[in-house]
């Protein structure tokens, strides 16, 4: 008796973990705002907010479509655009698609003297590309203008990946030497 | 007499060449010499290297598919040109050697066969692309030149054949079709979204005109049925054959 009641509490113990799971699973791709925010705090200096336009695209045409969002105000450039791409890496708000292949992420930000804004991805991008021509020119072109539209002391954008100097983002598209927002 | 059998023979050939020139003619039909030329045709990605996907869709086998064709194609023309692959089975094969490949034979036209996956399920159909670097090309005429600005040396003469390219493959013209068992002589290849250029890798490097063409957008329900076709694929082969020739006719 004792043993079957046991029994039946294991057994729904494991549906509901399942169940949420299954639940968690299917939410996991969704936008977290909070944990979005969360991070971007890691680069804040202090609580005030400033606006930022985050390169997303339209869903039925190949167009840029701006998303405004907002940016902890802080005092280093790196940190104002580390927080802009951690927007635009993370999943796109409703009414909005992202080029840029889910799971990617960038290892660090830093700027030279000459204003050149070095962005070193995480090699993850490169394997995860889905994309051809036309997808892989707007995904490396969502990451310049958002930074170069953002912030006007940036006179150019250079990629690393895993810190290296790239030719090639996935395998279509150019990205050695500077780019700059067209 | 001589002189209106004379005038009579000009009159009738002026009809005939004016007849000709209706709408827009089959590249494959008029008859200027292009022998001694070389054309490269490069399907893109191979082996472990699939390109974009798309559920059960690599990108790497659709563009040799219809590669081979082309090839068959101009072969079949008549037109005495040579083609060369830069891939004929599932291989890797880097992007610099493909590229090398040409440069060594010193063809004529480069031309890359991809496909594209959108984020966008709705957008459909081919984009031909040509080279463009924002750096002005450097070296020309000079002994050295900047290896990464070479194929914009021939940038005016790739945007003129991406635009043929993209003219052919927009068009609605299968003769090679007509009889065909289904009875369809009018299978359109795919929607246009026209010439574009960028900062292309495939291209990077290639000594002669060259153009992309993504065939289609393999994340589109529609085209990812159509290219399941044989006869789509088909189309799609036969218009970009006819583009290359009219390029090659008129550069
Ligand atoms: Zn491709």
């Amino acid at each position: 008796m004792m043993n079957k009641k046991l029994f039946l509490i294991i057994i729904a113990l494991l549906v509901a973990g399942l169940a949420l799971f299954f639940v968690f699973k299917k939410t996991a791709v969704k936008r977290d705002a909070k944990s979005v925010d969360r991070a971007l705090m890691l680069y804040s200096d202090g609580d005030s907010r400033v606006p930022v336009d985050i390169y997303f695209a339209d869903t039925e045409t190949e167009k840029f479509l701006v998303y405004k969002a907002e940016i902890f105000e802080t005092k280093r450039v790196e940190n104002g655009i580390k927080q802009s791409l951690l927007i635009l890496f993370s999943p796109p708000p409703q009414g909005y698609v992202t080029y840029i292949p889910e799971g990617s992420s960038v290892r660090e930000v830093f700027m030279d003297p000459n204003g050149i804004c070095y962005v070193d991805l995480h090699g993850s991008i490169t394997a995860n590309f889905k994309g051809g021509t036309s997808a892989e020119s707007h995904a490396v072109y969502a990451i310049v203008d958002t930074i170069m539209k953002n912030f006007p002391k940036v006179n150019g954008v250079r990629f690393l990946i895993d810190g290296k100097e790239a030719e090639t983002l996935a395998g279509h598209i150019k990205i050695d030497g500077i780019l700059r927002a067209d | 007499m001589k002189k209106t059998l004379l005038i009579v023979l000009f009159i009738s050939s002026a009809f005939l060449c004016f007849g000709a020139q209706s709408t827009m003619p089959p590249a494959s039909e008029t008859s200027e010499n292009t022998s001694g030329i070389t054309v490269v045709i490069d399907p893109g990605h191979g082996g472990g290297e699939w390109g974009a996907s798309a559920g059960n869709i690599q990108e790497k086998n659709i563009n040799l598919k219809i590669a081979l064709l082309v090839k068959k194609k101009i072969e079949a023309s008549g037109r005495n040109v040579n083609v060369v692959l830069t891939r004929k089975d599932d291989e890797y094969v880097k992007v610099q050697d493909r590229a090398g490949m040409a440069n060594s034979r010193k063809a004529d036209f480069f031309v890359c066969i991809h496909s594209d996956n959108l984020p966008q399920e709705k957008i459909k159909g081919h984009a031909v692309y040509y080279f463009y670097s924002p750096f002005p090309a450097q070296g020309q005429g000079e002994l050295v030149v900047k290896w990464d600005d070479v194929q914009k040396k021939h940038m005016a003469r790739s945007e003129k054949a991406a635009e043929a390219i993209s003219k052919y493959l927009s068009a609605s013209l299968i003769p090679e079709l007509k009889g065909a068992a289904s009875g369809t002589n009018d299978v359109l290849p795919l929607a246009s979204r026209g010439v574009r250029k960028t900062r292309s890798y495939c291209l990077n490097g290639v000594d002669m005109p060259a153009v992309l063409i993504e065939c289609a957008n393999i994340n589109n329900k529609e085209d990812a049925t159509a290219l399941k076709d044989d006869k789509v694929i088909n189309s799609i082969a036969y218009h970009i054959k006819e583009g290359i020739l009219a390029y090659l006719r008129v550069k």
